[in-house]
């Protein structure tokens, strides 16, 4: 977690794979995940069609520029985006203590090679997301699933460090 | 001399039947008997709002000083105790388990409830743009929250009907419930059944509470945390407590003091019972017509019980200050008597004033001190005299007439510094315009500290300090709501160009049911939809089948019947139509809250004659400060008929125009001079100080008429001086108490009155006669 904190700023790549009970075939999507220490969070996906997702502190807005949207809320109201959010904020910002706040903590495996289960304990939470884990090697996340109680799964690899 | 026995027989049959009532009679502490009886309809339904509203039944719960987690544990045990107890109609801490009956209402009737339903989405195009959405939704970071609802809403109506509770700013949460932003506080939301006048069942309603909380934090094992409550119950209840507390303590006060004064003046134990004995019976006679004639008895008037006590006294006072060895008991009364009857008269004329005034609570303490004093003055006249006492002749008189008065100058010169003692303050009076403070927050007995407390609470739950109000009104609950949809329209408009910021709508939660049946023609039968589904799921990344619970509920909704006020009882949805649609007198209304209003003019313009029947733009704090300034002008027309009985009192006992003016002249230099020392301190005068304004006339006519009156020898010189000094050290000590009280109401009236009462010795002592001058 030490190694993670020394690590602040920085953008990376990622191709998301999202699964589903619902959907024919899962969707793949890519595109740009940056983190601004100690609290901004960008997600921005340009395939299959341009979505910001951006979270600053408790604020979220959502820019889809293909169907001219702007969507503004507090995390406080989606329970399941915080699962999301806090997840790879508090991961990447190496702070155990803000993750505790929001899940169940277990970090197993080495420095190089580790993996951090994350369980929600915020009731509303843990009724969307049953577990979040997310693994890395040293101060790089690499892999991130996000298994919803659902059963329906979305995995994130991380594919190069950009910064 | 002979006891004669009937009088004491009379007195003590008629005190011990007013004892009986007033012991029996019901105690109120509702600070609405101070807000005037409402002039418009506008004024009514705000008034009544205050009396027994949704937002009168609100308690603020806040549970602090422990740790986020466990406030959130305590919160959760409270909630849980509070439920299913029909005290209470609706208990919220945010807790999802809670809220659920409310997220079920607003799923099941979404298609009813959904703003702007177009009949375009159920078809093929409309339903192929919303599956796309759909699964962008899905792929997103608040993919699980949507997936929930999508195979029966894949239109989301539901979402749509959640955004009628957004720009409502939403309470933070922590663990599920609700939390302050800096996560200190726990809060929580309880409506009780009772309303909020109701005193006795808010107090338990309260008790209960703190008892919930008790227990709530034993099971959770936090015996850290703290309860801290708010909202208009409690504040009634609390000032009940503090106008009980305040008057047990300054009538005690009152009562030692001028104990203290009558045994230091008369060295008599006797005559130290007996000068309590008609203040006392005219206040058991003062509480009980209040009691038989309002039914209820308010706590204010009871501390004007306080002011009595000064008044009061002053009869037995007069009575024993004028009683010499020389002459039988009787014939000093019979001496005196024609100046205390017109005393009492004039008194009685001007708190018969206040009998008339609109104010509930004014005409109680009108008919209380009428009644108070006039019996005390029968006791003094009719009682007193048959009970012998010894020595009772003042011991302080010869003291007190060596400093009374020796005027070497005439009459006319005295008179001429009295009038210009009148004109220097009135020239202080003008100085100081304005003069009127009309902030009804000024009878706010609710100390800063809990308002600060009852603020911040409100800032964190993000309820509304509601200031705008737009009201529509109907014979029927349907034709209010149906004025307030046509306002809808017009309101949006107005949001759009940031005039106002926001507005609620009691229509947005209970559609009119000719709103329910539009929306519901919209939707497409089911073979139809199906169809179109069918085409828009196959050229989508979703399962085919998958939208049967859509396809359920779409059918279910053109079925059902129409959502009515019944269906949404003990829902926060329930709770917000009820505090936004309320009947009073023969009409429904819709009140419609505004937020941020920037530019009420815009706004006035824009909904006028926009919906069927009046179209009324309340701006809630004018309203009140117009109400409190309506009502403050009638206690001046008050005042003119109360200056005008005292006048046509004197001019029917004096038949003479020069000594009606000599008497007006100290009560004249009295009231102004009150009146100018208070704005000079920096007081704005309210409605009460123009009531306490109007005792003052009433007190300073008794010392004006005895010093008027010419005394036959040296002797009777210094007793009248006795007696007036005494009794107006009674009544500055009274009132003065008064003026300790937190009850702005009564420190008001008593300030007031102890200045006015002050000057009025000193100025009415400069009319005082020579012994034998005509």
């Amino acid at each position: 977690m030490a190694e993670l904190a020394k690590v602040g700023s920085g953008t990376v790549q990622f191709t998301e794979v999202k699964s589903s009970e619902l959907l024919k075939q899962p969707i793949e999507s890519r595109g740009t995940l940056t983190y601004i220490a100690p609290a901004r969070l960008e997600k921005h996906t340009l395939t299959p069609r341009e979505e910001r997702f951006v979270v600053d502190r408790d604020a979220v807005v959502i820019e889809r520029p293909a169907r001219q949207e702007r969507i503004e809320f507090g995390l406080d109201q989606y329970p399941a985006v915080r699962a999301f959010v806090e997840s790879i904020r508090g991961t990447l910002a190496g702070d155990l203590a803000a993750l505790r706040r929001h899940y169940r903590v277990e970090l197993e495996g080495t420095s190089a090679d580790w993996r951090l289960h994350l369980l929600p304990s915020d009731p509303q939470m843990a009724e969307l997301v049953l577990k979040i884990l997310i693994e890395g090697a040293g101060s790089q996340v690499r892999r991130i699933e996000i298994l919803e109680a659902s059963g329906d799964r979305s995995v994130m690899t991380i594919t190069k460090d950009r910064a | 001399m002979t006891v004669r026995r009937l009088p004491i027989a009379v007195w003590l049959v008629f005190a011990a039947i007013c004892a009986w009532i007033a012991v029996h009679a019901r105690f109120t502490a509702d600070m609405s008997a101070f807000l005037p009886e409402a002039a418009t309809p506008m004024q009514r339904l705000l008034v009544g709002e205050l009396r027994e509203g949704v937002a009168s039944r609100l308690v603020l719960i806040g549970i602090e000083d422990a740790a986020p987690d466990a406030l959130a544990r305590v919160s959760r045990a409270l909630a849980k105790g509070l439920q299913g107890d029909p005290r209470f109609v609706y208990v919220a801490n945010g807790d999802a388990q809670l809220a659920e009956a409310d997220r079920e209402l607003l799923f099941a009737r979404r298609y009813v409830l959904s703003p702007d339903l177009t009949a375009a989405r159920f078809e093929r195009a409309g339903l192929a743009a919303a599956l796309e959405r759909g699964s962008e939704m899905l792929a997103s970071p608040a993919g699980a929250f949507v997936r929930r609802t999508l195979p029966a809403d894949p239109t989301s109506e539901f979402l749509r009907v959640l955004g009628l509770f957004e720009g409502q700013a939403r309470t933070l949460t922590h663990l599920g419930v609700w939390m302050s932003h800096d996560r200190r506080t726990a809060l929580a939301l309880v409506q009780t059944a009772a309303p909020g006048f109701d005193l006795d069942a808010q107090h338990a309603n309260l008790v209960a509470i703190e008892r919930a909380f008790s227990a709530a934090r034993a099971a959770a094992g936090v015996e850290a945390a703290v309860l801290r409550l708010s909202g208009p119950a409690l504040f009634a209840v609390r000032s009940r407590d503090t106008i009980r507390r305040d008057v047990q303590r300054l009538s005690a006060a009152a009562t030692v003091l001028v104990a203290g004064l009558l045994v230091v003046a008369f060295r008599s134990a006797a005559v130290l019972g007996l000068a309590f004995a008609p203040v006392a019976t005219g206040a058991l006679a003062g509480v009980a017509a209040v009691a038989l004639w309002f039914g209820t008895v308010h706590g204010i008037t009871l501390g004007f019980g306080v002011v009595l006590i000064g008044e009061g006294v002053d009869y037995a006072i007069y009575f024993f200050g004028q009683r010499s060895a020389a002459e039988p008991a009787r014939t000093s009364l019979a001496r005196i008597w024609p100046t205390l009857r017109l005393g009492l008269a004039i008194s009685a004329a001007s708190f018969c004033a206040m009998l008339f005034s609109g104010f509930t609570g004014l005409a109680q303490l009108g008919l209380f001190s009428v009644v108070g004093l006039a019996v005390a003055a029968a006791v003094t006249r009719w009682g007193l005299p048959e009970i012998p006492v010894r020595g009772a002749a003042p011991a302080g008189a010869a003291a007190a007439a060596r400093l009374a008065p020796r005027w070497r100058s005439s009459l006319a010169a005295r008179l001429g510094v009295l009038a210009g003692a009148f004109a220097a303050a009135a020239v202080v009076i003008w100085y100081e315009r304005p003069i009127w403070d009309d902030d009804p927050a000024r009878l706010n007995p609710v100390d800063e500290a809990a308002q600060a407390l009852d603020q911040r609470l409100r800032n964190d739950l993000g309820a509304p300090d509601a200031r705008w109000l737009v009201v529509v009104s109907g014979p029927t609950e349907q034709r209010a709501l149906e004025a307030a949809e046509a306002l809808a329209g017009p309101l949006g408009e107005l949001v759009e160009t940031k005039a106002i910021g926001g507005f609620d709508s009691p229509a947005r939660y209970l559609p009119s049911l000719a709103a329910q049946r539009a929306r519901r023609a919209l939707l497409p039968d089911e073979a139809t939809l199906r169809q179109n589904l069918a085409v828009a799921v196959a050229e989508s990344p979703f399962k085919p089948g998958l939208f049967e619970p859509f396809l359920r509920d779409v059918a279910a909704a053109r079925a059902s019947p129409p959502l009515d006020r019944a269906s949404l009882r003990g829902t926060a949805i329930g709770l917000k139509v009820d505090s936004l649609l309320v009947q009073r007198g023969d009409g429904w209304h819709a009140l419609l809250p505004l937020r941020e209003v920037a530019d009420p003019r815009a706004l006035a313009e824009a909904i006028a004659g926009r919906a069927p029947g009046e179209v009324a733009l309340l701006d809630i704090r004018a309203e009140s400060t117009a109400l409190v300034a309506s009502y403050r002008e009638q206690a001046l027309a008050l005042w003119g008929v109360g200056l005008a009985l005292i006048v046509g009192l004197l001019a029917v006992q004096l038949r003479s125009p020069a000594r009606v003016a000599q008497v007006l002249a100290p009560i004249a230099a009295a009231v102004t001079g009150a009146a100018a020392i208070l704005l000079a301190a920096g007081t704005k005068l309210t409605l009460f100080h123009v009531v306490a304004l109007l005792l003052v006339a009433g007190v300073v006519s008794n010392y004006a008429l005895f010093f008027e009156r010419a005394p036959a020898t040296e002797d009777e010189r210094g007793r009248t001086a006795f007696s007036v000094a005494f009794c107006a050290a009674s009544t500055v000590l009274a009132f003065g108490l008064l003026a300790w009280s937190q009850v702005p109401v009564l420190k008001m009236i008593g300030g007031t009155a102890a200045i006015g009462a002050a000057l009025g010795l000193v100025f009415s002592a400069l009319i005082a006669r020579r012994p034998g001058a005509a």
